[in-house]
């Protein structure tokens, strides 16, 4: 684990949002001098980019005086000497200039900076923290642009769908995750229009589903990895065809995908690679800046570095759209999603912010003086409940410090000790899908 | 108007050698029949029995491919913009279905009707009558030719994922029609002549057409579509589906 979390945004590099972070996550305090940074590898494997820009980051970091390699011990924050910190404020000049112009530009206030400025000052003085949301620049909207309601679909005696109530809010990144035969595509191509519901209802940017036709979809771009392109079409000739269709085509966004992507304009989408054909679906869905992003496990069968370039083309996208994603791939969610719902059986079994996930769930180890009997009754949160010689296993779905311990003392007694270890993405949905089974 | 236009470049640049060689069977058809009138009851235009009878095969062939071929286009074309499955990546783009099809009966008339009224204009003059005295004449051959030849072929295509499953659908209605005429010749009381036939011609073009709207037409846009219970592949689109 890194002691900051980076989410990407579009526009920078790479290089400089990890720099950044790092920065700030010592500047307030979660990194104190002292405290070991992490490894390039560590930073590389963690953040999933390149090993180069991993220690781009440390040198630059280590050339700032920000870090100090300590022999033995490895790379460390260093302690911040006054001296430094004049020099920081001259390092500042040239943000504080652009922030200067750029407000100049957009006509706001010098208070209005000012208190902005004393807001983030706050928050990263620890007072309030900034989640994912925060971090996009308080993206969150009320707006539902997604929306089902006890959405069902059967097929034949089938039940894919069975009461599904969905609401994905303006500019989120939501992930759908689940089991295969979760229902995942399925709600997906109901919202596309390409199956009609059984019962129920869905809409899609205010628009009833089975109406969701013609002009909706230039506020739409679907991808999916099952999608069947014209392969005999060059990768040139597919982007001019669809441009008339899109009133907000953005031709200099097309050229920079298409050169972001590294896409051959003449080869025939036939003769693509599965990760060329996704880029190149994706620069079609992405040119005309559309109000929302379907994608339908995008990642799948790809390589990492693939995976990243097609992450990079969305969240450069993520301020202006919202993302409605369906994925296995967890770690590659984990990394942009600000909202996930778990998806199994036809049926939503929970839908919230991932940090907000993340926060709730936990390993939890007790250790206890004598052998361990596993309680009759035990709290519902508490999943997948094992025991050994003197130690009691579970996954602790609602995890907050101090009622979490306090029901653990109810059910052992006097413990040994108990440790909360945070729980990956991954492990949440293994969790969740093996409790799945189980009852099934 | 432009998406029309957009969606015909589009399938002119994609299937111009179907297009071709249409219209080259139908120009070679045109010659051998301007042939047929020079040589008529004169061996010997043909360079004997020999080449009588290799002309005979060849008109023979061109006339039996013509068809074959306007079907093949037909069916390629529609079948671009495939109705049946669920995978197409043009489902979700903003296609309208009225312009669809606008486009795709554009797209006939361009590629074989246009080209057989010329034809018909040429060959009219070529035997010494003057067209423009025929105009309403040829171009009611034209509609009927549309309405009995191409609307049915056009009305499989919309229904059939591929060429194969068309010609499997052509190959079912075959055999039921060779099994009606033998029921027919069983059953000698029984005739399809006779005042009935306009009715049962009507009813098949109403059809056609109907099927065809119904299943181009998306299901925001009206009641009835062709449902999830669907086609032959067993999905629908909502939409008009016709894959590039």
């Amino acid at each position: 684990m890194i002691p900051f979390r980076v989410y990407f945004r579009p526009g920078v590099s790479l290089y400089e949002q990890v720099a950044y972070a790092a920065k700030k996550a010592m500047v307030s305090r979660q990194m104190r001098p002292g405290d070991p940074f992490p490894s390039v590898r560590v930073l590389s494997r963690e953040l999933r980019i390149n090993p180069n820009t991993a220690h781009k980051v440390v040198t630059h970091l280590l050339a700032a005086g920000l870090l100090e390699a300590r022999p033995g011990i490895g790379t460390v924050v260093a302690e911040l000497p006054e001296s430094r910190k004049i020099e920081r404020t001259q390092l500042l000049g040239h943000e504080i200039e652009q922030l200067a112009v750029e407000a100049k530009k957009l006509g706001i206030p010098l208070e209005e900076v000012v208190t902005s400025i004393s807001e983030h000052w706050r928050k990263l003085g620890g007072r309030e923290t900034g989640g994912p949301e925060a971090e996009r620049g308080g993206r969150r909207k009320t707006m539902s642009v997604v929306r089902t309601e006890n959405l069902v679909k059967t097929f034949w005696r089938v039940e894919a769908l069975n009461g599904l109530n969905l609401d994905v809010l303006e500019g989120a990144v939501y992930a759908l995750v689940g089991p295969n035969g979760a229902g995942k595509t399925t709600a997906i191509k109901i919202l596309m229009n390409i199956f009609g519901p059984t019962s129920g209802r869905a809409e899609v940017l205010g628009v009833e589903s089975a109406r969701v036709v013609g002009r909706t979809f230039t506020s739409i771009g679907y991808v999916s990895e099952n999608q069947e392109l014209p392969d005999w079409m060059r990768v040139g000739t597919f982007l001019d065809y669809l441009r008339p269709f899109y009133p907000s085509w953005d031709r200099a966004l097309e050229d920079r995908l298409i050169r972001q992507f590294d896409l051959p304009r003449e080869r025939k989408l036939g003769n693509l690679s599965r990760g060329m054909r996704m880029k190149a679906a994706l620069a079609g869905s992405l040119a005309y800046h559309p109000k929302l992003i379907v994608l339908d496990e995008p990642f799948t069968g790809l390589d990492p570095l693939v995976r990243d370039e097609l992450i990079q083309g969305l969240l450069e996208q993520a301020e202006e759209s919202t993302i409605f994603v369906l994925s296995h791939d967890l770690a590659e969610i984990e990394s942009f999603a600000s909202h996930v719902g778990y998806l199994e059986q036809g049926r939503l079994r929970f839908s919230e912010e991932l940090e907000k996930l993340v926060e709730r769930f936990r390993e939890v180890q007790v250790t206890l003086d004598g052998s361990p009997r596993l309680p009759e009754t035990a709290p519902e949160s508490w999943m997948q409940l094992s025991s050994s010689p003197v130690v009691v296993r579970f996954i602790e779905s609602r995890f907050e410090p101090e009622r979490t311990k306090a029901e653990i003392r109810g059910v052992f007694g006097e413990v040994r000790d108990v440790t909360f270890s945070p729980m990956t993405l991954r492990e949440i949905f293994l969790a969740m899908a093996k409790v799945g089974r189980n009852a099934a | 108007m432009k998406q029309i236009l957009n969606i015909f470049r589009k399938d002119l640049r994609r299937y111009w050698r179907e297009s071709a060689v249409s219209v080259a069977l139908l120009v070679a058809y045109g010659w051998n029949d301007v042939k047929g009138w020079a040589g008529e009851g004169n061996v010997a235009a043909y360079g004997g029995i020999g080449g009588l009878i290799s002309y005979q095969f060849l008109s023979g062939l061109v006339a039996a491919l013509l068809p074959v071929a306007w079907a093949f286009l037909i069916v390629r074309v529609i079948q671009g913009e495939a109705l049946v499955g669920d995978r197409q990546f043009w489902v979700t783009r903003p296609y309208e279905w009225k312009k669809l099809l606008a486009e795709k009966v554009l797209f006939v008339i361009v590629t074989i009707n246009l080209p057989l009224l010329i034809e018909d204009f040429i060959l009219l003059a070529k035997a010494g009558f003057p067209p423009t005295h025929y105009v309403i004449g040829l171009l009611w051959m034209q509609l009927l030719i549309s309405l009995i030849l191409i609307l049915p072929i056009a009305t499989l295509a919309t229904v059939t994922a591929s060429v194969v499953q068309m010609i499997l659908a052509v190959l079912g209605i075959v055999l039921y029609m060779i099994g009606v005429a033998a029921l027919v010749s069983v059953v000698p009381s029984s005739s399809f002549s006779g005042p009935a036939d306009s009715v049962e011609l009507t009813l098949l073009i109403a059809t056609c057409g109907a099927v065809i709207i119904v299943a181009i037409r998306p299901a925001g846009d009206g009641p009835g579509t062709m449902a999830d219970s669907g086609s032959c592949s067993g999905h629908r689109s909502d939409r008009s589906s016709y894959s590039i």
